[in-house]
């Protein structure tokens, strides 16, 4: 397995009027590989979605690099971006479009092959089940059939790298489940995930390994295992509350 | 992949596919939009008929009821040759009054018409007719009208009879033979009515449908919130821009072809009731494509602007809070050409929007002045290439996308030195709307409290809230003597330079004789006194001007680490612009350029303050002794002793900055 995501000591600087200068992400560093799911684990503000934002090329790293398939995220923003695959979950679709049109809309901007795109587009209805409602405008669908059609558009061009802002976020639970067993079937597909949560019970649901992150540092990376016998604590939140207590620690 | 490169292009081409997918996809959005349709299609094409049968039916009803009626009017004539022909008027009925007067007054009748005498022999005097009508009433100045044709009818029939009856010809007893001719042509009149209102309208037209676009393709996207997805696809930014972008032009373009084309199509046609505008209206086809040209670039220039402010919202409403007034700020010079008087020169050819307002109605009555049409449109080209290049650049910007702010270093600063410029422009419009009032009313009084109340008081105010050292932010630092010596070495060169390019500005831009009256009039300031004269237009601009410009404005732009190229030259600017005439930005800038680079190399205000007395103090002693100061240096020792000042100042500037710096 080789490392698909690499973040080299990322740093992201904002300035607050109010608060002065803020450091958002504060020197991250890790890695993930291909067939992994990674998370990051950590509360609101902590940091995880302007680090995701960074390996997405949406925000420039104030300091420090990441490569992500190779290209660097900074040099090579275009080639990383047609590597990976983004959704958030307040990701909305263009109402006046069908799922099908919004497909092929994504699939275009991210260069897939014009003669395999109607292939693949079909596939993909298949897959998430959209052919009922496949020319039916988004602004009509329910949540669920939108969520299925933001799943669908992320993935279009089959990117090696998924990066999903907690996904999950204003989902019902059966809306949710569908789109978590997505994740861990990219798992088998080889897919590298970044997946990012502030719900302890997705983390351990599905992440391979877990960067907890508070306040833009990552206090500890490891398994799930690694975290219970580092901590001595066997649940997520007790994890995350020793971590806290006793500051920074890492596992290499 | 057939690519081409932005002129302003830092980060790469565009790429005409990625530009291709982005235009295609907008396009289809918004044509399954209802309000872009209704904006961009249906208006456009049923304004024209809307308007002109509007307008003709109210105008009609009005006119036809007034002539279909049948008048009251009064006859006493000794002749009864004119009553006859009254009676046989079905538009007329004559009634008997006794006091033709009192009944018009009454409104019994609308006029009246009176013979005293019977027909008078030949060689006798002619015989007086008189009408009685009422001017204040609609209809009995119509009615005095038909009663005028019976009485010219008549005349003319009894004078044909007379010629003839002397056998003579007409030519023989009449020497004179009158008739008034409108020189103007009904098309042409019709054209110019139209072409004052054409052009707000048109601007209206492009602007509705292009706010409709770019609130939804700029501001939708993150109300939506997909902005993140399409910019993580491999389309990069810039590509992406101007996909929308081109589609926001295609829209307003389209909307504005429309109109014209229905225009066109109902006023051929003639479609629309025939009154006497539509019976006259001719909108010729080299009309209409200049119309078109002049139309596009300013078509891109306000997309631009539009898109600008649309990205900036984060959402449909406050799209629309923002970009109403930015519409009605753009027809106000529009309005420009409805005022009569106002013609299309080389100046105004530079205005925006105004100099398409005055091409578009030029061209709408047959005019076509080629080198203020060129102007307009190389002007006008100009400002969208500037305007889009903003554009571009804050849609690249990281915090257009998320909302986010940009990192921290030199953010602060940033909006140290918007501030200020903000401020500049604040006390401009103060000194605009207060200071020249006062002026007016007192010039003395007036200039100096412009200039101790207005601009030194706002930039002590500006300070004071603030919060900033007075010694930091007025640069009141003990300059050299060196740097003083530089500061009186180059008041005489910048003064001919400044003196110079005004001269040759005004080869192609001609001064009104207003403005030198004006100079003039500031040069009898001082009621005879010369220490007077001194004080208000030397001492007084020399330290309030300069704590102003140099001190306050240059001082937060050096605060914002902006480069001193960009500080020098926009204070230079800001200052030219308080001189309050475009005639004089060029020599006061130049003048203000100089007096900044003297306070960024030396870091302390007074040797521009000396050279900015020094400076306005020899354009009134040159005033006042007639001293070389009003005319340019011919001599070659006195060109000669003035380049040797200017490089032996700069020197002495140059020098003295570079020890400030190895000593801080």
């Amino acid at each position: 397995m080789s490392s698909m995501i690499s973040a080299d000591t990322l740093v992201k600087r904002y300035h607050d009027p109010a608060r002065g200068d803020l450091l958002a992400v504060d020197h991250v560093s890790f890695e993930c590989r291909e067939g992994e799911i990674f998370g990051l684990l950590g509360p609101n503000g902590a940091g995880k979605t302007t680090t995701l934002r960074m390996l997405a090329t949406l925000l420039k790293p104030t300091s420090g690099t990441a490569v992500l398939n190779g290209y660097d995220v900074v040099r090579e923003s275009e080639k990383v971006r047609a590597s990976i695959g983004y959704l958030s979950g307040d990701t909305g679709l263009y109402g006046r479009l069908t799922p099908l049109e919004t497909l092929r809309y994504f699939a275009r901007l991210n260069h897939f092959p014009e003669g395999r795109l109607e292939e693949r587009v079909m596939s993909l209805v298949r897959e998430f089940e959209i052919e009922r409602f496949a020319d039916v405008r988004c602004e009509k669908l329910s949540t669920g059939m939108k969520q299925k059609v933001s799943i669908a558009r992320a993935v279009v061009h089959d990117p090696a790298i998924l990066i999903f802002d907690e996904p999950t976020s204003g989902l019902d639970i059966l809306v949710a489940d569908t789109l978590l067993t997505y994740i861990e079937r990219c798992r088998d597909l080889d897919k590298c995930v970044v997946f990012s949560t502030h719900v302890m019970s997705e983390a351990e649901r599905l992440c391979d390994r877990i960067a907890v992150i508070y306040e833009g540092r990552i206090l500890a990376v490891g398994s799930l295992e690694e975290l219970r016998s580092l901590t001595g604590e066997r649940y997520l939140e007790k994890i995350f509350r020793s971590l806290l207590e006793s500051g920074s620690r890492e596992i290499a | 992949m057939r690519r081409f490169s932005g002129p302003f292009s830092k980060a790469g081409p565009v790429k005409s596919r990625d530009v291709g997918i982005v235009f295609r996809k907008e396009l289809l959005d918004l044509l399954r939009d209802r309000r872009s349709i209704l904006a961009t299609i249906v208006f456009p094409i049923a304004l024209f008929p809307l308007l002109m049968f509007g307008s003709s039916r109210i105008q009609q009803v009005g006119e036809r009821n007034l002539s279909l009626e049948v008048l009251a009017v009064s006859v006493e004539d000794a002749t009864h040759q004119l009553e006859a022909r009254l009676r046989s008027d079905t538009s007329l009925v004559v009634r008997a009054v006794d006091d033709p007067r009192a009944a018009i007054a009454r409104r019994e009748i609308f006029g009246a018409v009176v013979v005293n005498e019977p027909i008078p022999g030949p060689g006798e005097d002619p015989v007086r007719v008189t009408i009685l009508m009422d001017d204040t009433a609609e209809r009995s100045e119509v009615a005095s009208n038909r009663l005028r044709e019976h009485v010219e009818t008549w005349q003319s029939e009894l004078q044909a009879a007379r010629i003839e009856s002397i056998g003579a010809t007409g030519g023989l007893v009449r020497a004179v033979e009158w008739e008034s001719i409108n020189l103007a042509s009904e098309a042409r009149m019709a054209g110019d009515s139209l072409g004052r209102f054409m052009p707000i309208l048109l601007l209206f037209l492009l602007m509705n449908p292009a706010s409709v676009a770019a609130t939804d393709l700029f501001s939708g996207e993150k109300e939506r919130k997909t902005i993140e997805t399409l910019l993580t696809s491999k389309a990069d930014r810039r590509s992406i821009v101007m996909g929308k972008f081109l589609t926001v032009i295609l829209v307003a373009v389209l909307s504005t072809l429309l109109f014209l084309a229905s225009s066109l199509f109902f006023s051929r046609v003639g479609a629309v009731p025939d009154d006497a505008l539509m019976a006259t209206l001719s909108l010729s086809v080299p009309s209409l494509l200049v119309v078109i040209l002049v139309s596009i670039p300013l078509a891109i220039f306000l997309s631009a602007i539009l898109v600008l402010v649309a990205a900036q919202a984060k959402s449909y409403k406050e799209a629309q809070t923002l970009l109403l007034p930015i519409m009605l700020a753009a027809l106000l010079p529009a309005a420009a050409s409805l005022l009569p008087g106002i013609r299309i020169d080389s100046i105004v050819a530079l205005v925006p929007i105004a100099n398409t307002a005055l091409a578009m109605r030029e061209a709408l009555v047959g005019n076509f002045p080629v080198i203020p049409l060129a102007l307009v449109i190389l002007s006008n080209a100009l400002y969208a290439g500037f305007v889009l290049m903003q554009a571009v650049s804050y849609i690249e910007s990281e915090e257009s996308i998320l909302g986010e702010r940009p990192p921290a270093p030199g953010d602060d600063t940033a909006g140290a030195a918007k501030e200020a410029t903000l401020f500049g422009l604040a006390t401009l419009l103060l000194f605009y709307y207060v200071g020249v009032r006062l002026q007016a009313a007192d010039l003395l009084s007036g200039l100096l409290v412009s200039l101790w109340g207005i601009i030194l008081g706002a930039a002590i105010l500006f300070a004071a809230v603030k919060k900033l050292p007075a010694r930091e932010a007025f640069a009141l630092r003990a300059p050299r003597p060196l740097a003083l010596a530089g500061a009186v070495l180059l008041a005489m060169p910048t003064l001919f330079a400044a003196h110079g390019l005004f001269a040759l500005q005004s080869l192609f831009v001609p001064v009104p004789e207003q403005l030198f009256e004006a100079m003039e009039q500031m040069m009898d300031l001082g009621n005879g006194s010369l220490p007077l004269l001194v004080f208000a237009i030397a001492v007084s601009p020399g330290i309030c001007e300069e704590a102003f410009f140099r001190g306050l404005v240059l001082g937060r732009y050096r605060e914002a680490r902006m480069p001193a190229w960009k500080a020098i030259f926009f204070s230079a600017l800001l200052f030219g612009l308080f001189h309050l005439s475009i005639y004089r930005i060029l020599p006061t800038a130049t003048m203000g350029a100089v007096a900044g680079w003297l306070t960024w190399r030396t870091r302390s205000i007074f040797p521009a303050m000396l050279f900015h007395t020094l400076y306005n103090g020899t354009l009134v002693l040159g005033e006042t002794y007639d001293f070389p100061g009003e005319s340019l240096p011919t001599s070659p020792v006195w060109i000669a002793s003035l380049v040797a000042a200017a490089v032996l100042g700069a020197l002495a500037i140059a020098s003295n900055g570079c020890e400030s710096r190895s000593r801080a």
